[in-house]
């Protein structure tokens, strides 16, 4: 008898803690589609589709694809955003860019601004150089390690910090113009922050 | 036996059942959509499910009369799975929270029950477990996809076919095949990898050949995954992308059952009694 009231108490308490919150916190289901511009500044962005398979795994409401064209220069970036309430959405770029034929090469951390970190790769697709940027985000601060960004994530959830949502950006430019890509990065995060 | 004994007997039993469906009542639809959909790396959770009802069935009076003993030890067991539970559910890791259900059952048995029937009950408990979604297979499936279409390609070329591949893509002469996430041989991997786990226990041999038995299915779902991509890209380069879907589809389900039909032969030919015995 002893054994079943030591369990039927663990799993009451253990119900009362999940549902206990000091502040009432739910992440926002952000359609980024919506809400984040075409136009920013000289880019013009054009939305594509990604195959089917894609979004099995993030939903299409939670992924944004378009391709921004900076109407001075004619310069192409690729801009795939992901805003999330689902933690496990929140891929590490390699694995899904890898099966796109991308072979990412190097990495390093640069600076986008003063303390907001992003990643930049190094990567080969069909001979060709590619200039990939990462970063990872919950629409206030950027996080260019992705295990510093889920502890982060676990414990403002753990205790029911303001969060809006789990964020990753992905741009991808070629490697000729680095310039007018950090500008083009900077804008976007600035928009994000906007959001 | 009828109901209202039933219900007297394993009150206490029934009570936990309704509580851990409550507590888990947000995670039942996403886990019963992966194992009814047959595209899903969970659809094996089936095989385990039957194979757990069989291995109750004909073991029901020897675990019916192993002593009642419950245990202290069980307690850290049902916290270690309340732990998984809280911190899953309050941080949105669903994979802590998945693992935290069978690990609160096994807790639970232990606690009531005690250490022997626990361990009588372990290897269909630790089966369990894998139906859940307690790993991130993304991070599996999109690295198969990848040498799934390294492998296919290069045997194209074997074949005197010109093929290369960008990523998962296979480019074969004029033709573009995308080796999606349900191509990648995941899918086939898990479940015949699963499905000679619950061969070997039907299965009278040593524990090497068990273990070579169950390894085995790795390279044959390759094998067959490879070959299944391979003959795909035939198709199209005599009939092009017409039909491609269907000839796919099709294809799967003839793998599927000659990679079964394999297995079968190996066990029975590693089993001592030639799969006379049932368990």
């Amino acid at each position: 008898m002893k054994h079943k009231i030591i369990i039927l108490l663990l799993l009451f308490s253990s119900i009362v803690l999940v549902n206990v919150h000091v502040n009432k916190v739910s992440l926002q289901a952000i359609d980024v589609n919506k809400v984040f511009p075409h136009k920013i500044g000289e880019w013009v962005g054009a939305d594509y589709k990604a195959n089917e398979d894609v979004y099995k795994m993030v939903p299409s409401k939670e992924m944004l694809l378009r391709v921004y064209k900076n109407s001075k220069t004619k310069q192409e970036v690729s801009l795939a955003i992901v805003l999330t309430d689902r933690r496990d959405h929140v891929h590490i770029p390699d694995i899904c860019y890898s099966g796109q034929g991308f072979i990412f090469k190097n990495e390093k951390t640069v600076n986008l601004s003063k303390g907001r970190q992003i990643v930049l790769v190094s990567a080969l697709k069909q001979n060709k150089k590619y200039d990939i940027y990462y970063w990872y985000t919950d629409l206030k601060d950027t996080y260019s390690d992705r295990v510093k960004f889920l502890k982060h994530m676990t414990f403002s959830r753990f205790f029911d910090k303001l969060i809006k949502c789990y964020g990753l950006v992905v741009i991808i430019s070629p490697h000729d113009n680095k310039m007018q890509t950090m500008d083009f990065n900077k804008k976007v995060d600035l928009q994000l922050t906007k959001l | 036996m009828n109901i209202f004994n039933i219900i007297k007997k394993f009150y206490f039993e029934i009570i936990l059942l309704i509580i851990l469906v409550i507590m888990f009542q947000s995670y039942w639809p996403i886990w019963f959509s992966g194992w009814s959909d047959i595209e899903s790396p969970y659809a094996f959770a089936f095989f385990v499910f039957a194979f757990i009802v069989y291995f109750i069935k004909i073991n029901y009076v020897n675990l019916a009369n192993v002593p009642k003993n419950p245990s202290n030890k069980g307690i850290l067991l049902v916290l270690s799975g309340l732990f998984f539970y809280v911190v899953g559910l309050r941080a949105d890791i669903n994979y802590m929270v998945s693992l935290s259900l069978p690990v609160l059952v096994g807790g639970i048995i232990f606690t009531l029950y005690g250490t022997e029937l626990f361990k009588k009950l372990l290897k269909p408990l630790i089966l369990l477990t894998f139906t859940f979604p307690i790993f991130p297979i993304h991070r599996i499936t999109i690295p198969l996809q990848g040498l799934s279409a390294h492998l296919t390609s290069d045997f194209l070329n074997f074949l005197g076919v010109n093929s290369f591949c960008e990523g998962s893509i296979v480019n074969v002469e004029h033709y573009k095949l995308s080796v999606v996430a349900g191509c990648s041989g995941l899918r086939s991997l898990i479940t015949l990898f699963f499905t000679s786990i619950i061969f070997t226990y039907f299965i009278k041999a040593d524990k090497l050949k068990k273990t070579l038995f169950v390894l085995f299915t790795i390279p044959l779902s390759i094998i067959m995954n490879v070959s299944r991509i391979s003959l795909v890209g035939f198709y199209a380069i005599y009939n092009g992308y017409g039909g491609l879907e269907k000839f796919h589809n099709d294809l799967g389900i003839v793998t599927s059952i000659i990679s079964m039909s394999i297995l079968v032969i190996i066990a029975k030919f590693i089993d001592n009694d030639g799969g006379k015995n049932e368990a």
